[in-house]
């Protein structure tokens, strides 16, 4: 049985390379244009480039976004980048336009083609409509159940991908144009100004009734689903949140990441781990988590009322740069505030979590004693009895502020 | 140039010079619609718009899942022993069914439609389709000349902006304990910022939003004469205004008198007008 493929989002070159590196099998990231969306910093072409070349020297792929719903203007460029994403080897393209599919197939026929979950592709009648259309993967709606799903997947030999993570809209994902009807933003071209998410007040004939009407939805969270769909035969597995920080990549690939393995390694993924997975994602989640539809219609219990945000358990206070392990020695880059005596956690990819406490340490440039760590991407020397690595990852889980405002005046 | 009228009521199809027909809602097909009629009534109104010379389309916009695309499919089964003239749809599941069964199908994508290359993708295996009414006057012209077989665009209604699965009433009024009934057809929405309101409505599609005022062509339409039909819809219309609505149409194509603004409806031209952006103005 092939195994699944664990697909991650990536708005800059940056957050792609953590994804691959924390057990992402694949990426799908955007260009500058074509992609849906328009506010991540996205990719410059030397970017993709060199993207390309990263993943594939590790055995991974990328996908590259473009999907957003067309207009003229839009495609005099396309057969121009269609041929470049097809010459540095991108493994395929994700569209919504029947055209932007047809167009690729002749300017870069060596491009796979995926279908965008934009198209609401909701039934398994429609997969045989994307099949006849040379598509190779179709990533379904997101409104499909585990049942639903189950009977789908025997009826096609085209890969299906499912989202199993982050944002999902309110509605049908392409049918909405309530951000262009509102803000005049074209939410199919990258402009989604997520007006479901805005509060509302609702009328009943002319009578305001009390309290903001809410319809956005909670954020999916897929965990006790992972091991359903490898059985049933989910080609890939799609986390959502090409916006998001590097740190929450680091964290959600790496748990679900940890389940996959878990199940390939003993043919089942055990309670304990599915626990283990979700509580190292509310470690970087700042939003509400629901299963979706996948156990059915939404009820009131998946809706995000009163748009109560919700704070990540844990803060991301630091990035290694280099460890020496012969001198236990190691090059930290501040990301957020944190003092001597804090307790932290240290993660990396396919490693387990390790606590540890601050002790005193140095600025790299000045190297200057220092007991807390203030200014955004300062370097800091820090003796760490742990083994680490490049781009493993420190986090705050409880901070020692008797000691930083006893000594407050003696530092910076 | 034709009108396809959406159907609120049979008792409102009679003789008009530039109404070729009639769009119908039907349960279990549509999920948009200014009323949903049962099969069984299907061959009275094509009856009563015979008389006129007029056809009957059929509205099936729905977004289908497996089970109800079987139900779909019965009911293909007997409305093609009909007369029926076109087949508006969205899922491609859809059309894969329809296409089988040799049946008139209209993409009415709403949203997709946004350029030539896909309207004329998607005219290769349709018999016409609707362009999407979120574009510039400019656009809208240069799309439908651009076409390579008959096209349709929306001319006047409220715009369906928003269709969810969920059902979002439903859920809102049990999460507030309150007994109101979620499929009522009175309730709207307003942004806590803004004052349009958006008519809100949940059916057994699920939850959809209407644009806050009728979107129009009037004078554009004379740019526009390369297009077959211009739909007129009238979900949320006040069928006391529906003939009205409907003659001033049929007038103004058969003669190029009369004004819908004289009466006194709240009508907007969405895009035609104002360039869309892509990300926020700061």
């Amino acid at each position: 049985m092939k195994k699944i493929e664990l697909l991650a989002p990536a708005g800059n070159l940056e957050k792609a390379k953590i994804a691959l590196m924390y057990g992402a099998d694949a990426v799908f990231v955007g260009g500058k244009t074509f992609s849906l969306r328009a506010r991540a910093s996205n990719f410059e072409r030397d970017d993709l480039s060199e993207l390309v070349s990263f993943a594939h020297q590790r055995g991974k792929k990328v996908y590259v976004t473009t999907n957003i719903i067309p207009h003229d203007e839009d495609f005099l460029a396309l057969g121009d980048y269609l041929r470049f994403l097809e010459n540095i080897g991108v493994d395929a393209i994700i569209v919504s336009s029947l055209a932007l599919a047809e167009l690729a197939k002749k300017q870069a026929p060596n491009l796979a083609i995926h279908i965008s979950t934009q198209t609401s592709t909701y039934n398994s009648i429609a997969l045989k409509y994307w099949k006849k259309k040379g598509a190779s993967r179709v990533v379904l709606a997101r409104e499909l159940s585990l049942d639903e799903l189950k009977e789908m997947v025997p009826k096609t030999d085209l890969e299906l991908e499912v989202f199993i993570h982050g944002g999902m809209c309110a509605g049908f994902s392409g049918r909405c144009v309530l951000s262009n009807h509102m803000t005049m933003r074209d939410a199919n071209r990258g402009g989604c100004a997520h007006s479901c998410r805005w509060n509302y007040f609702l009328y009943q004939k002319s009578e305001l009734l009390p309290g903001f009407f809410n319809f956005g939805s909670k954020d999916l969270m897929a965990v006790p689903f992972i091991e359903d769909f490898i059985r049933m035969g989910i080609a890939s597995l799609k986390i959502e949140g090409r916006m998001k920080s590097i740190y929450y990549l680091a964290t959600v690939v790496r748990a679900y990441r940890a389940l996959i393995d878990s199940y390939y390694e003993k043919g089942k993924i055990a309670e304990a781990d599915m626990q283990e997975a979700a509580t190292e994602i509310a470690k970087a989640e700042n939003r509400q988590t629901s299963v979706g539809f996948l156990q059915g219609l939404p009820t009131v219990n998946e809706q995000l009322y009163d748009n109560r945000a919700e704070t990540p358990t844990k803060e991301f206070v630091g990035m290694v740069l280099d460890y020496n392990p012969e001198t236990q020695m190691a090059l930290i880059e501040q990301r957020n505030y944190f003092s001597v005596g804090d307790e932290v956690e240290f993660f990396g990819p396919f490693k387990k979590t390790v606590t540890f406490s601050v002790p005193p340490f140095v600025d790299f440039e000045t190297q200057e004693e220092l007991t807390v760590a203030r200014h955004p991407l300062q370097k800091i020397r820090m003796a760490v009895p742990i083994p680490l690595e490049p781009y493993d990852m420190m986090r705050l889980v409880k901070t020692n502020r008797n000691y930083e405002s006893k000594n407050e005046k003696t530092d910076d | 140039m034709k009108l396809i009228v959406e159907l609120q009521d049979i008792k409102q199809i009679k003789p008009y010079q530039a109404v070729a027909g009639w769009l119908i809602g039907v349960e279990s097909l549509s999920s948009q619609g200014s009323a949903f009629f049962p099969i069984a009534k299907i061959p009275e109104i094509i009856a009563r718009a015979k008389e006129y010379n007029q056809f009957v389309a059929i509205n099936a916009g729905r977004i289908f899942n497996d089970s109800e695309l079987k139900k779909a499919e019965k009911i293909l089964a007997k409305l093609k022993k009909w007369n029926i003239r076109y087949y508006f749809y969205t899922d491609l599941g859809f059309y894969e069914l329809a296409k089988a069964r040799k049946l008139p199908l209209v993409y009415q994508a709403a949203t997709y439609l946004t350029n030539s290359p896909d309207v004329n993708a998607f005219l290769d295996e349709n018999e016409s389709v609707v362009v999407a009414p979120e574009i510039s006057k400019d656009e809208l012209v240069t799309i439908t000349k651009n076409a390579k077989k008959d096209v349709m665009v929306e001319a006047f209604g409220r715009l369906s902006i928003f269709y969810s699965k969920r059902k979002l009433m439903t859920n809102y009024f049990q999460y507030r304990a309150w007994g109101n009934d979620p499929k009522g057809s009175d309730y709207s929405i307003v942004e806590e910022k803004r004052s349009e309101h958006y008519p809100i409505e949940e059916n057994e599609s699920g939850t959809l939003i209407y644009s806050s005022h009728f979107y129009y062509l009037w004078e554009e339409i004379w740019e526009l004469s390369h297009v077959s039909h211009l739909l007129i819809r009238t979900k949320w219309l006040d069928p006391a205004l529906f003939d009205e609505v409907v003659s001033v149409y049929d007038a103004y194509l058969a003669t190029k008198a009369g004004d819908i603004k004289t009466l006194g409806i709240d009508l907007f031209q969405g895009a035609l007008y104002r360039q869309s952006l892509l990300t926020k103005v700061r």
